[in-house]
């Protein structure tokens, strides 16, 4: 049977793209809403940033299709960023959230 | 590695689009150095007539034109297409416009210092029409964006300004020269000065901290409607005051058109504690810190400043009192704002020019690896402290102690400068 990614794998691989402003990755910052493995080795990120017209928008949505990119037998990166429902600080995990405050 | 493109609404951050505000800003840089050898070497400044002599003159334009006015132009180039989310009309417009207004600029400087009228007339020339072109291009950009919002209000209000400020310049290079209407000159000159200080500048950096101080402090959900407010009366007070400098209608219209501007400091000052109590990391960077108390330091100026002026109407003629207040002004809270935000900015455009493309497929080190915000904060206060010891020795007229006060500032400046720099070791 051919191999496919997990969604698990996907997210591991996420965690290496750092927000360098936060020192956070985008999967504990929240900012990964949704990621999906397809039959055809595509990949589909649903992904937000902390704030509509970030500077990092460009930086870290290509990290995003990097690190997956870089994963065995992925064909394709597809990142959809969305911006509903809004990013709140409240998507950080617990961990990260008691080490800002 | 080829990466294929999904749905992606992102456009791609080319290295073009990071050198054109670089350019500005190391220009900006160089200016700033200089600037600083210049109080360090250039004797005394700021004493007595000084300011108003080829060298005080001349340093001061350097100052602004070289340094903030350079600086605030590349932070445009950078911050409008992100915050619109558009790339910039045209790159090769912004070339062109650098190329322009530094020449504009350099010749300005030597016709100060030389006092030539043919050069700074010629000069004025080339700096206005790098201003139209940078505007143009801005203009052109913002139009793609359906979505106005109050910082893009806020950085057409600081064009128009911008414009008017470089117009008035050459008016005044002109009127000069001819003496077309000598009687105006003065007015010229006070509306030059104020349309620049106030207008071009605090609309642009309040514009800014609307988008990038809610991101420092990661804040989330502050109300926004008093920002367009907060502009409102900004742009009441200054057109107050201007009209005020040719109609001469009455002093009172002065401290009403300045009362309106505390107002408009106010709930700028309320506004950065509404962001502050949605805020959600304890510390926004220290550099961002200071400014935030630089509008505080500048608030209570202004209060100061208008009782005093209400006690002593004759102080508005004073020079000793406006130099103080324009000092503190310019380098207490623009010069502070600009240095604190650089603290942020430097580091994060290094980062993503070395270390950008390698997000993803290695470990990258974050901002807080490549600058230390101890050294950020303890170097700004001893700038901010140098500020603060400079506008009392001007007012109070103590010779050793401006004269002291303005060779810290240049150490102080220098120094604090020397670990922003220290950002490049990194690649």
């Amino acid at each position: 049977m051919e191999y496919l990614l997990t969604k698990e794998e996907v997210y591991k691989a996420l965690e290496k793209v750092l927000d360098p402003e936060l020192g956070v990755d985008v999967v504990n910052l929240g900012l990964i809403y949704d990621a999906l493995v397809n039959e055809d080795h595509s990949v589909y990120i649903k992904m937000t940033l902390t704030t509509p017209g970030c500077p990092l928008h460009d930086t870290l949505i290509n990290g995003v299709k990097t690190a997956v990119q870089s994963l065995p037998t992925v064909k394709k990166v597809e990142v959809d960023l969305v911006w509903e429902p809004e990013w709140t600080p409240e998507k950080m995990s617990p961990k990260i959230r008691d080490m800002f405050m | 590695m080829n990466i294929p493109t999904g749905s992606l609404i992102a456009k791609d951050q080319t290295r073009a689009s990071f050198y054109l505000p670089f350019s500005f800003m190391i220009t900006a840089f160089l200016s700033l150095f200089i600037f600083s050898i210049v109080l360090i070497v250039g004797g005394s400044l700021f004493s007595g007539v000084n300011i108003r002599t080829t060298l005080g003159i001349g340093a001061m334009h350097l100052f602004i034109l070289g340094f903030t006015t350079m600086l605030a132009m590349g932070a445009v180039y950078q911050l409008v297409p992100v915050v619109i989310n558009e790339k910039l009309y045209s790159i090769r417009l912004g070339i062109i416009h650098y190329f322009l207004f530094t020449t504009g600029s350099i010749g300005l400087l030597i016709g100060f210092f030389q006092y030539n009228k043919s050069v700074l007339i010629g000069s004025s020339l080339i700096t206005v029409t790098g201003v139209i072109i940078f505007i143009v291009n801005i203009f052109m950009t913002i139009s793609k964006t359906k979505a106005f919002n109050s910082i893009l209000f806020a950085t057409v209000s600081s064009f128009v300004y911008l414009l008017l400020t470089v117009i008035s310049g050459l008016l005044m290079a002109i009127n000069f020269s001819f003496q077309i209407i000598p009687s105006l000159h003065s007015a010229i000159l006070a509306a030059h000065i104020w349309f620049g200080f106030v207008g071009w500048f605090l609309f642009l950096i309040v514009g800014y901290s609307f988008k990038m101080l809610p991101m420092f402090y990661l804040a989330h959900g502050q109300p926004i409607n008093l920002q367009k407010w907060i502009l409102i009366t900004f742009h009441l007070s200054l057109i107050l005051i201007s009209m005020n400098f040719f109609l001469q209608l009455s002093f009172f219209v002065t401290i009403v058109g300045l009362l309106i501007f505390l107002l408009g400091l106010g709930l700028y000052r309320y506004h950065i504690y509404q962001i502050q109590q949605k805020k959600f990391k304890r510390n926004p960077g220290k550099g961002i810190t200071v400014t935030v108390y630089a509008v505080d330091g500048f608030i209570v100026v202004v209060i100061l400043s208008i009782i005093a002026l209400v006690l002593d109407p004759k102080l508005f003629q004073s020079l000793h009192f406006l130099t103080a207040v324009s000092v503190v002004y310019l380098f207490g809270w623009i010069g502070v704002t600009i240095l604190g935000y650089l603290s942020k900015i430097v580091p994060f455009l290094w980062w993503t020019f070395c270390f950008g493309d390698r997000v993803g497929k290695e470990e990258v080190p974050s901002l807080h690896n490549m600058i230390d915000e101890n050294k950020v904060f303890y170097r700004l206060l001893f700038v901010c402290l140098a500020i603060v010891v400079l506008g009392i020795g001007i007012v109070l007229q103590f010779a050793l102690l401006t004269l002291v006060a303005q060779i810290s500032l240049g150490i102080f400046i220098v120094y604090y400068f020397i670990h922003i720099l220290a950002v490049f070791t990194f690649s």
